[in-house]
């Protein structure tokens, strides 16, 4: 109550205020009214959506691969699932730091590769130096960094999976993917349904990997709501402003989660 | 009940622990002595600690105790200490005028203006200058400015020497572009770069023209924008913004390979490229009918906050920083130009910056790099982003500048 409810109200209140962390007037809801007029927040908030909608079913693809590749209990697998979970141990700032090394568009690891390979240099992309590529480049970051840990769940999931649904569909002649389809998938609806909650809670709250690669640029092609939200309040010292974002943002949140919740029902398998 | 009862205390316990340590701190103090907490920088360790040190050797019944702060946290924390009415710093640093305003309009910092005239400092060689942009409408002040900076440019002697060129001395702008140019090659799989120059200061070169990010007329700025376009992108005379955003872009060592004939670059370029380096300094370039040495820079500020405990005590020790002889003395020691000249640091200065053109740094005629209130800070990070996209090539000039004076708008209605 103390360390949670109490600032989540005082939050709310600011909100309605002015507050510049010395001084506040109440304003009513012209926070409120402000950010929806303001250019700055619109594009934060579309670069969101664009993030959340490309970074959380790429995690779960690249997660659910690593899972089911690892779980065939294969010689190496400990080892590999290890590897596989060592980016999400790292620091988010670390793995910024090296990120912007290895993407660097002139002189980068990545690009001299591509160099090597044939890539013409006029076509060699400009990751985080370039609008068009930049969020994308921090979605292939993070995607990398986190599908270890959501790996894990679908480990556990996997495991979960009664071996007798495997031996009966074995038995109906069905091949791997018919088996994938009509008993992997469903048995691991509840595993999916939390690894999707969790991966769009996540992504709408990115912030240390943009912060330390491109400070929400070039231009505002990386400029998310958080960061927005970091902005309003620590650098333009407008804290009742950014008190408002971050109801909207927190709302956003709980609706889309609502409906998860909801939908579960019909497509999550509890069998 | 009891197990509850237990979680929570150890909770407050926990919090408790990390609430209380914000800086690290140096030296607690001992026996009677009246204390006063100096919060700064660690990229000023080694000033503070020398300045820090010769005060409290010259006192008797006072201590200063410095409490360093990591330079990429440090505007923030400051930020949230004073905000939050902590009562632990006596002085703080600030960075900028439009810093120091910010806490200034906020009510956070004391008014050092009856402390001086009761110590009867004469502060008339930086009324106009350095103390001006943190000087409300009534005569009073809110800090002491600690040093100033200059924007220059840098020559590597070696290079020019071995291709018989005279140095760039008092150039415009335009010369400065064609001298780049000429001298940008690739020799031997080594590309030669003809200058080195950073985006941190996106307006540079327009405001020794006056010219403001919040200025109607933006001819200067558009000028400066082309100037930077043609250097990082049509002639390639310069690194570009993919290069020098690598986060391993140190542009000091990067002028010490001896691979750029120039740089434009701040005065701290004395203290930061090592001292068996040949280099020269010289005038920031200026456009055609521009006024010869003018430049741009900005002073830094000790200050003290609303909430101190010992105020007395601590403008004594910001008086002995930034106006002593011993004080400034030692700032000029670390290659730094205190902003309040002395005979003794002048002299020191020189002894300790023996580059060619140094005379230029005393010489010039610094304009503030930033408008000293608070939104100029949201207007010159807008600024940054749409420019940014034009050196990226991205999009044209008057799109830039359209894009740009669209969010202004905006920032300055609220």
């Amino acid at each position: 109550m103390i360390f949670t409810g109490i600032p989540i109200f005082l939050g709310l209140l600011i909100s309605f205020t002015n507050y510049n962390g010395f001084k506040w007037k109440f304003v009513g809801i012209k926070n409120y009214v402000k950010m929806f007029g303001n250019s700055q927040f619109q594009q934060a908030f579309i670069n969101n959506l664009f993030y959340s909608l490309t970074s959380v079913p790429l995690t779960i693809l690249l997660s659910l691969l690593l899972a089911l590749a690892l779980n065939r209990g294969m010689k190496g697998s400990s080892f590999f699932k290890t590897v596989a979970f060592f980016p999400n141990l790292t620091s988010m700032v670390a793995v910024g730091c090296v990120a912007l090394m290895l993407f660097q568009p002139v002189n980068g690891p990545i690009n001299q590769v591509l160099r090597l390979l044939g890539v013409a240099e006029d076509n060699l992309p400009k990751w985080f130096m370039s609008s068009k590529t930049a969020l994308l480049t921090v979605v292939i970051v993070v995607v990398w960094k986190q599908a270890g840990y959501y790996m894990i769940m679908f480990i556990g999931g996997l495991k979960a999976i009664p071996a007798h649904l495997y031996e009966a569909a074995k038995m109906d002649g069905a091949n791997s993917w018919q088996m994938f389809w009509n008993v992997t998938w469903p048995m691991l609806s509840p595993t999916t349904f939390m690894v999707t909650i969790l991966t769009i809670i996540a992504s709408f709250q990115v912030f240390d990997i943009i912060n330390v690669t491109t400070e929400g640029g070039p231009g505002r092609a990386t400029s998310i709501l958080v960061f927005r939200i970091y902005q309003s309040a620590f650098q333009d010292w407008k804290m009742g402003y950014a008190s408002a974002m971050a109801y909207f943002l927190f709302l956003i949140i709980l609706i889309i989660t609502l409906i998860q919740w909801r939908g579960q029902k019909k497509w999550v398998n509890v069998d | 009940m009891y197990k509850k009862t237990v979680s929570v205390l150890m909770t407050a316990a926990m919090a408790g622990t990390m609430l209380a340590g914000l800086g690290t701190t140096t030296a607690l103090a001992d026996g009677e002595k009246r204390e006063v907490n100096f919060y700064y920088s660690t990229d000023m360790e080694s000033t503070a600690g020398d300045e820090i040190a010769a005060f409290n050797a010259s006192q008797d019944e006072i201590e200063v105790i410095g409490h360093t702060i990591p330079e990429s946290d440090y505007d923030d924390k400051i930020k949230v200490m004073t905000a939050g009415g902590s009562e632990v710093a006596d002085v703080i640093w600030t960075r900028s005028p439009a810093q120091t305003n910010q806490y200034m309009e906020n009510d956070a910092l004391v008014n050092l203006a009856p402390y001086a005239e009761e110590s009867g400092i004469d502060l008339t060689q930086i009324k106009d200058t350095s103390l001006k942009g943190i000087t409300d409408e009534d005569g009073g002040f809110y800090g002491l400015p600690d040093k100033s900076t200059c924007w220059m440019l840098f020559y590597n002697k070696d290079l020019f020497d071995a291709k018989g060129l005279e140095y760039p001395i008092n150039i415009t702008w335009d010369e400065y572009m064609d001298l780049a140019a000429s001298l940008t090659s690739e020799e031997d799989g080594t590309k030669m770069w003809g200058t080195l120059i950073p985006n941190w200061e996106m307006n540079l070169g327009a405001i020794p023209q006056g010219t403001y990010l919040d200025s109607e007329d933006l001819t200067y700025t558009k000028k400066y924008a082309e100037i930077l376009h043609r250097l990082y992108v049509d002639d390639q005379s310069a690194p570009g913004l993919g290069e020098m955003q690598s986060g391993s872009f140190d542009v000091y060592a990067y002028f010490e390979t001896g691979n750029y004939y120039t740089m434009i670059n701040g005065d701290w370029t004395f203290r930061l490229v090592h001292p068996d380096f040949n280099f020269g300094a010289a005038p920031l370039p200026i456009f055609e009918g521009g006024e010869e040495g003018a430049s741009t820079g900005q002073a830094s500020f000790l200050a003290i906050p609303s909430t101190a405990a010992n105020p007395d005590d601590a403008y004594k020790f910001i008086e002995f920083y930034c106006t002593s002889d011993e004080g400034t003395s030692i700032i000029a020691s670390k290659g730094d130009v205190p902003a309040y000249t002395t005979d003794a640091a002048t002299k020191t200065y020189n002894e300790s910056v023996t580059a060619d053109g140094v005379e230029y740094r005393f010489s010039a005629k610094i304009y503030d790099e930033e408008q000293p209130y608070a939104a100029y800070g949201s207007i010159t990070s807008a600024f940054k982003e749409e420019l940014n996209l034009y050196l990226l090539d991205e999009q044209d000039l008057d799109t830039t500048f359209e894009n740009f004076e669209e969010l202004r708008a905006e920032i300055q209605e609220e």
